[in-house]
C-alpha cells in the first residue's frame, strides 16, 4: 500500500469530485491532442494525401483514447494515470516507411513494432534486474532531457534553420505561461491549482494573440465540421525488409519509454517508493501494444504514454487513475470533432513549449532523485555518468548520429534510448564478479560499530542498496556484534555475513558459543546490570524489535543470529 | 569517538555527550557520572550530538539513574536524535527516565 505524498491532493485510487475529474480530464486530453503535430509532420514529410492524413490522425486519436482508458483502468490495465500521446519515437519510422511505400508499409512496420514491444512484456521479471532504480532514474532523467530540445525550440520560436532569428515575443509568451503554471502549482490550493496548466496555457495563448504570434487558422479550417463520424481505413499491408530493424528497435524504444513514464508516475504517487513495479509497467505496455496494433490496421499513427502528462499531474497534484479514464473518453470524443482537432493544432508553439519545459524540469529532477535513492559504488557512478553522457552526446552532436547507418539512426537519435541502452549494458557488465553474499570476520577488541559500518556501507555500495536501509541496519547489527563479543557469548570472534536480494537485506552473525534466547516480553532494564545471559536476553529482545525479522538457527557447530531488513 | 563536557546552569548540571556511546567509550561517561553533584541538583544528559548508543551505553545511563535516585537527585536526558530515541523507546528507558526535546525545554522544565 503506497503512502500519499504531501504534495498530492488526489492519489491514484482516490475519487475526485465529478467537476474536478472533468477539469483535469480536459487538461490532460487537450495537452495530449496538441501532440498530433507529430503525425501531421510525418504525413507532410512523407507527402501523404489529405485523405490518408485524415485517416492517420483520426485512427491515432481513437486508439490513443482507447489505450488511455485501458491503461488507466486497474485491471486489465495498469490502474494509474497514464495519458497517451502520438508516439514521437515512431516519427522516423513513419516518415521512412510511408515515403518508401505509403500507408501500407507503415501499417506493417507499426505492427512489427507493436509485436516487438509486446514481446518484451513476457520478460518483465527479468527486466526488473535489468532496471534497478538508478537505471530507471537514468531513463526518467533522459525523458526530461529528450523533452528539452522540442520544448526550448518552441519556447524560443526557433526553426531548424541554424541562422534563425529569435523573435523576443516567443520567449516572452512562453515564460509568462511557464511562470503562471509554476506559481499556481506551488503557491495556490484548490481549484486554482487544479487549473494550473489550463490557466497558464490560456493566458499564454491570449498573450500570443495580443503580440501577434498566434498562428492563423488555415483556410480549410472554417470548412471543417464541428461533429462528424470518424473515417478509418484499411491501409493494406506491404513489406520492406530494410525497415524491419528500425521497426523492432522502435518497439523496444517505445517499451523503454513506457517503463520510464510508468516509473515516474509510481514515484510521484508514493512517498515511500522503493522499486519499479514491473508487472504494472508490463500491463501498461500490453495495453499500448494492442492499441498500436489497432492503429496499425486502421491506418493510424502509434501512440505511447505521455511524459508531459506527468508534469500536469505534478502541477495539479492529482494522480487519480479516474482522471486518465475521463481524459481517454474525451480524447475518444475528440475524434468526432474535426473542427476541435483543427483548433488544437493552432495553439501557439511557445505555449506548448512552456508546458514541456515544466514537464522536463520535473522529470530531470525526479530521475536524479531515483538515481540517488541507492548507495552508489564506483561501478554505479560510472554506469549512470557514462549513460547520461552517451545520451547527451547524441542530443548535442547530431552529426554523430548522421554518420551511422540509416537503420541505426532511429534508435541513436533518441537520447532516452541511447542512455537507457548504455546504462543497461554497463549495469549488466559491472555486475560481473559481484557476489550477493559477503562476509567479514570480527574479533574481540575490534570496535563493533566501526567494523559493521565499514562492512555494510561497502557492501551497500557494491549492491546498490537503499541508503536508509543500510543506515538503519548498521546500529542494529553493531549492537548484536558488540553484545555477542563483549558478553563472551561468542568465543573470541564471529563472522558477519551479509546477503542482498533486492527485496531483503539480511545480516547473519555466526559464532561458536551458546545460543541466546529472545524473550517475547520486554525484560526489565535492570537486566543490563545482570550477568552475560541476562544482557544477551535484553539485547536479543531489542534486536527482535529493531530488525524487521530476527531468526535464530545453527550452521554446523556455529550459532546463527539472522537479522532481516526489508529492502 | 566520544567527547564529554560538563556545565552548570543554575541548579542543573548539564553533561553533554558527543559521538558514540558503546563498549569502547561508555567507561568514560561512567567515570564522569560517578561524581554526584551536591544536594538539590538535577543531572541533565544532553544527547543532542550522540549519534549511537549501544546496550553498554544504556547500562551506564541506568547506573547513573540509580545513583542519582539513591542520592535524592533527578536525572533527565534531552535532545535525542530519532535513532537514539528509538533505542530508548524499545529498551523501556523512555518510561523510566524523563526525556526532553531540547536542552532549552529541559532547563525550562527543571528549573
Amino acid at each position: 500500500m503506497s503512502r500519499k505524498p504531501s504534495n498530492i491532493l488526489y492519489s491514484v485510487d482516490e475519487k475526485p469530485p465529478l467537476g474536478t475529474l472533468l477539469i483535469l480530464g480536459v487538461q490532460h486530453a487537450t495537452l495530449s491532442l496538441l501532440f498530433l503535430v507529430y503525425p501531421l509532420v510525418a504525413a507532410a514529410e512523407a507527402g501523404l494525401s489529405f485523405g490518408d492524413t485524415q485517416i492517420l490522425i483520426t485512427s491515432c486519436i481513437i486508439f490513443m483514447g482507447l489505450a488511455t482508458i485501458i491503461e488507466c483502468w486497474p485491471k486489465p490495465g495498469a490502474g494509474m494515470l497514464l495519458v497517451q500521446i502520438p508516439n514521437m519515437a515512431h516519427l522516423p519510422l513513419a516518415v521512412q516507411s510511408m515515403s518508401a511505400g505509403g500507408p501500407a508499409v507503415y501499417a506493417t512496420m507499426n505492427l512489427i513494432a507493436a509485436v516487438s514491444q509486446l514481446s518484451l512484456t513476457r520478460f518483465m521479471g527479468v527486466l526488473r534486474a535489468v532496471f534497478p532504480p538508478e537505471i530507471c532514474g537514468v531513463a526518467v532523467t533522459m525523458l526530461g532531457v529528450a523533452l528539452a530540445e522540442p520544448a526550448l525550440r518552441r519556447a524560443f520560436g526557433l526553426s531548424h534553420d541554424a541562422a534563425a532569428y529569435i523573435d523576443p515575443m516567443h520567449p516572452l509568451v512562453s515564460f509568462v505561461a511557464l511562470a503562471i503554471i509554476i506559481v499556481l502549482a506551488i503557491f495556490s490550493r484548490g481549484l486554482l491549482r487544479l487549473f494550473a496548466v489550463a490557466i497558464g496555457a490560456a493566458v499564454g495563448w491570449a498573450l500570443a494573440a495580443f503580440v501577434g504570434i498566434a498562428p492563423e487558422p488555415a483556410d480549410t479550417f472554417s470548412a471543417l465540421p464541428y461533429v462528424d463520424l470518424p473515417h478509418l481505413g484499411w491501409p493494406g499491408l506491404a513489406f520492406s525488409w530494410a525497415l524491419v530493424p528500425a521497426a523492432v528497435l522502435t518497439g523496444i524504444i517505445s517499451a523503454v519509454d513506457m517503463i520510464g513514464t510508468v516509473v515516474s508516475m509510481q514515484r510521484l504517487d508514493d512517498a515511500d517508493w522503493r522499486r519499479a513495479d514491473m508487472a504494472q509497467a508490463g500491463r501498461a505496455i500490453q495495453a499500448n501494444s494492442v492499441a498500436d496494433m489497432g492503429a496499425a490496421v486502421t491506418g493510424g499513427f502509434a501512440s505511447a504514454s505521455s511524459s508531459a502528462s506527468i508534469g500536469v499531474a505534478f502541477a495539479t497534484g492529482t494522480t487519480a487513475w479516474r482522471v486518465g479514464a475521463v481524459a481517454g473518453a474525451l480524447i475518444l470524443l475528440a475524434a468526432f470533432s474535426p473542427r476541435l482537432i483543427g483548433a488544437l493544432t493552432i495553439i501557439p508553439p511557445p505555449v506548448i513549449g512552456a508546458i514541456l519545459i515544466y514537464a522536463a524540469a520535473f522529470l530531470i529532477v525526479a530521475g536524479m532523485e531515483l538515481i540517488l535513492s541507492r548507495r552508489l559504488s564506483d561501478r554505479r557512478i560510472f554506469t549512470v555518468g557514462l549513460a547520461v553522457m552517451a545520451g547527451l552526446a547524441v542530443a548535442i552532436l547530431p552529426q554523430l548520429v548522421e554518420s551511422t547507418p540509416h537503420w541505426m539512426q532511429p534508435i541513436l537519435e533518441s537520447p532516452l534510448s541511447v542512455s537507457t541502452g548504455v546504462a543497461v549494458v554497463l549495469n549488466l557488465f559491472f555486475r560481473i564478479g559481484i557476489s550477493q553474499i559477503a562476509s567479514q570476520r570480527v574479533t574481540e577488541g575490534e570496535n563493533a560499530f566501526t567494523v559493521t559500518t565499514e562492512f555494510l556501507e561497502r557492501q551497500g555500495d557494491v549492491w546498490g542498496a537503499r541508503r536508509d536501509v543500510i543506515a538503519a541496519a548498521i546500529p542494529v547489527v553493531a549492537e548484536g556484534v558488540e553484545m555477542l563479543l563483549d558478553t563472551g557469548v561468542a568465543q573470541g570472534e564471529l563472522e558477519m555475513r551479509a546477503r542482498f536480494d533486492e527485496n531483503n537485506f539480511d545480516v547473519s552473525l555466526l559464532y561458536k558459543g551458546d545460543p541466546i534466547s529472545i524473550p517475547t516480553h520486554r525484560p526489565a532494564p535492570e537486566d543490563l546490570l545482570g550477568d552475560a545471559e541476562a544482557v544477551a536476553r535484553f539485547v536479543g529482545y531489542m534486536l527482535s524489535k529493531r530488525a524487521d525479522r530476527l531468526v535464530l538457527g545453527k550452521e554446523g557447530e556455529r550459532q546463527v543470529l539472522n537479522m532481516r531488513f526489508e529492502h | 569517538m566520544i567527547n564529554i563536557d560538563r556545565t552548570v546552569e543554575g541548579k542543573v548540571v548539564v553533561t553533554t555527550v558527543k559521538g558514540r556511546l558503546d563498549s569502547s567509550s561508555s567507561h568514560k561517561l561512567d567515570e564522569f557520572l560517578a561524581e554526584v553533584p551536591g544536594d538539590g541538583s538535577v543531572i541533565l544528559l544532553d544527547f543532542a550530538e550522540l549519534t549511537y548508543i549501544s546496550s553498554a551505553g544504556l547500562r551506564v545511563v541506568l547506573k547513573a539513574t540509580k545513583l542519582a535516585r539513591s542520592s535524592g537527585l533527578t536525572l533527565a536526558v534531552c535532545g535525542l536524535i530519532p535513532q537514539v530515541h528509538e533505542v530508548f523507546d524499545v529498551s523501556g528507558f523512555s518510561t523510566m527516565i524523563p526525556i526532553h526535546q531540547s536542552r532549552e525545554a529541559a532547563l525550562a522544565a527543571l528549573t
